[in-house]
């Protein structure tokens, strides 16, 4: 397993639990304070974002050689974040223009909380192509049909 | 007229048109007429339709149709697309949040227009890229 695989897993790990852990906040509210106001549980999602920072203290490989298929893989992840970011967005947006009734009003912080949140899922994208990608390529090496 | 060209012209002309000139309009005029129901959100899902084609459109899957100088253009203007999109995104919410103040609030049409406006603004930032690049070669 290289360094970025690990990195991927420590952000996938992360932000998974960030978002199970925001789950389970926003039931106890739902339960304890009811909607709306459990909605806010959703930005413990953003403690997920913990991982990037954890996955920096991951060592470098010795002999780090970057061929054409690294560049590839990269390319595709980077891609992909951008395509999930965005689509996350679209919806999010969409999502709150639906839930709030037309012509009502939000917080202002909801605009940066919705951008951190897509950040998050940028990296999770990231990430995930990474795994999957790199997976494709360890099954492929043993034979198998990737 | 190149390929690139003419893609450019097309998404620029396309996703431009339909944001500029049916979506905003639509989601401010739906706004004020405080439109509600299964209507508004049929209204909404064809708002939104312009927004997800933006993204595809703008995305680098069919290079396999171009030659290896137009898919270099095409990357180049993938990674403009994305960074005036997410620094427009980035400028906006947090000169929002310090200008207005974390504590008061704003017309929730806020939201799908910051987005919509900052896919047009990405996607004259992508088009003008192609345009100037293919200028430039033909100059050449």
């Amino acid at each position: 397993m290289n360094r970025i695989q690990k990195q991927s897993w420590i952000i996938v790990a992360s932000v998974g639990a960030a978002f199970v852990v925001s789950c389970g906040i926003v039931v106890y509210l739902a339960l304890t304070a009811g909607f709306p106001a459990a909605w806010k549980g959703f930005i413990f999602t953003c403690a997920g974002g913990l991982g990037y920072f954890a996955s920096l203290l991951v060592k470098k490989d010795k002999p780090a050689i970057v061929d054409e298929r690294d560049l590839a893989i990269r390319s595709l992840a980077k891609t992909n974040a951008i395509r999930g970011a965005f689509i996350f967005l679209v919806l999010f947006a969409m999502a709150v223009f639906l839930y709030q009734k037309p012509g009502s009003l939000i917080r202002v912080n909801v605009l940066p909380v919705s951008i951190c949140l897509a950040a998050i899922v940028s990296g999770l994208f990231e990430s995930l192509t990474y795994i999957i990608e790199y997976g494709k390529d360890s099954k492929a090496m043993k034979g198998e049909p990737a | 007229m190149t390929r690139l060209k003419k893609k450019a012209w097309h998404e620029l002309s396309v996703v431009f048109g339909i944001i500029v000139f049916i979506s905003i309009p639509a989601i401010l005029h739906l706004s004020n007429q405080n439109a509600q129901g299964w209507g508004w959100l049929v209204v909404c899902t064809i708002i939104s339709g312009p927004m997800i084609l933006g993204g595809y459109l703008s995305d680098v899957r069919n290079l396999k149709h171009y030659d290896e100088r137009e898919q270099i253009i095409l990357r180049k203007s993938f990674s403009i697309w994305s960074g005036v999109f997410s620094l427009y995104l980035l400028i906006f919410s947090f000169a929002s949040f310090f200008l207005i103040g974390g504590g008061k609030t704003v017309p929730v049409v806020w939201m799908p227009v910051m987005v919509l406006t900052g896919i047009v603004l990405a996607q004259c930032a992508q088009s003008v890229v192609i345009l100037t690049q293919c200028a430039k070669e033909d100059d050449e």
